[in-house]
């Protein structure tokens, strides 16, 4: 999700973005996935995110709005205003990194998240890299509304 | 200021002080009211009532409080409720103090000067107790200014909380925001994710934070890719790790990217690092 906040400011002031990503352990233990959009208008955003990992027993979807600053040529921070997601049943507690980095208590300090631009890709695609439950690196659709 | 028999009553600090032998004895502050109201009205008769409401003012005590007060008294002017020589009671009505026993002072500066000066930790001897007080008379204003303009009281506010609290504050206020401007100024390099890249060809971009375990998965990786362009659709890999995080974001012609992220375990070999993304290559191929 917030990745994807970055193109925003590449894009212009209306931009529509997505993305998906799966998550697995090395051994095989743990998966999760990972879908968002999100809807950037001039610094400030609105995102909807759905995800659900091994150790939850529902899907958890987030809304959230908040602002985009720009701290260095493709380098980006966010700050978050506000978050509201439904209810998490939770069967492993272990095995839910994704749900605990999106309750954590760091996650809302201002300018917390880093996002940084990797490379812009063809067919309106872009490769960013985060900070998060852990630094990863994704590919996200943009489109642009004019 | 009254004085009865040797004490002098002090009022500013609720003590008496013997003029013979520089003694002082401080009482409580409703005694010297009593004491000074019974020296105000030193030859009468003053009701106890009077009393109460002069040295108890506001407060509802009983009459036992009086009888206290007077008592202490007496202790200090050398008299009893036996004798009662200088302080009568009048049964039922009140007390009264001899007019006799009862001076008023004219000048009341020296002694207050003297006590602020005792205060301030400047014991006198009573022989230079008297050579102060000749030379007192001859500087009645210097005194005075001394005692109002001491350096306790005129520099006493250096010392409080208050004041040096508010100097930190108004230091920070100032320092404060130059760190910051310097801050703000200063490239953030803080939100730099992506480490070193260690290839970048056609079909294959690594950024590894292990240079060394980086070139050995790019050493086994890029035979693999390579064979792969020959027989399917071109493929492209993007692949960062930090830390214990594996991404791969798979690059196919017209198709969508796909992004898959490895949380590995601290044991994970290189091997097997290289194994996973043969396999994910594999399932993600068609």
């Amino acid at each position: 999700m917030m990745t994807s906040i970055i193109v925003s400011l590449k894009t212009g002031p209306k931009a529509a973005i997505n993305g998906a990503m799966f998550i697995h352990s090395s051994d095989g233990s743990y998966n999760a996935t990972r879908h968002f959009e999100m809807f950037v208008k001039k610094h400030t955003f609105e995102s909807n995110v759905i995800f659900t990992e091994t150790g939850l027993k529902n899907i958890i979807e987030a809304k959230s709005t908040g602002e985009i600053n720009k701290n260095a040529p493709g380098q980006y921070t966010i700050t978050l205003f506000n978050e509201t997601e439904n209810r998490a049943y939770i069967k492993d507690y272990n095995k839910i990194p994704l749900y605990n980095e999106y309750i954590s208590a760091n996650r809302k300090l201002a300018d917390y998240q880093k996002i940084q631009l990797v490379e812009e890709l063809n067919n309106d695609y872009m490769i960013v890299a985060t900070n998060g439950w852990a630094p990863h690196m994704i590919a996200i659709q943009v489109v642009v509304k004019e | 200021m009254y004085k009865v028999k040797q004490w002098v009553l002090i009022s500013d600090y609720s003590m008496l002080k013997n003029t013979i032998t520089d003694e002082e004895k401080r009482i409580g502050s409703h005694d010297f009211l009593v004491l000074l109201l019974l020296c105000e009205n030193s030859g009468n008769i003053v009701h106890k009532h009077k009393l109460l409401e002069y040295a108890w003012a506001g407060k509802h005590v009983s009459e036992g409080s009086v009888a206290q007060a007077i008592s202490n008294i007496r202790n200090v002017i050398d008299d009893n409720g036996k004798d009662q020589k200088h302080l009568k009671t009048i049964p039922k009505i009140g007390y009264k103090l001899d007019s006799c026993v009862v001076e008023i002072i004219d000048d009341p500066t020296f002694d207050r000067t003297l006590i602020e000066e005792k205060a301030e930790g400047k014991i006198l001897s009573p022989d230079t107790s008297e050579q102060e007080k000749n030379t007192h008379d001859a500087s009645i204003p210097a005194q005075k200014d001394m005692a109002n303009h001491s350096i306790g009281n005129k520099y006493s506010w250096l010392h409080s909380w208050q004041f040096i609290s508010g100097v930190i504050c108004l230091l920070i206020a100032f320092i404060y925001p130059s760190i910051r401007k310097h801050d703000i100024n200063t490239p953030d390099t803080t939100s730099i994710i992506v480490p070193e890249t260690i290839t970048d060809s056609a079909s294959l971009t690594m950024f590894w934070d292990n240079k060394e375990r980086g070139e050995i998965v790019s050493l086994r990786l890029l035979p693999y890719i390579e064979a792969l362009q020959k027989t399917h659709p071109p493929i492209r890999l993007v692949i960062m790790h930090v830390e214990n995080t594996l991404s791969l974001v798979i690059l196919k012609e017209s198709l969508k990217p796909i992004n898959v992220i490895f949380m590995l375990n601290s044991g994970d070999d290189v091997e097997l690092i290289t194994q996973l993304i043969k396999d994910e290559i594999q399932y993600h191929e068609h």
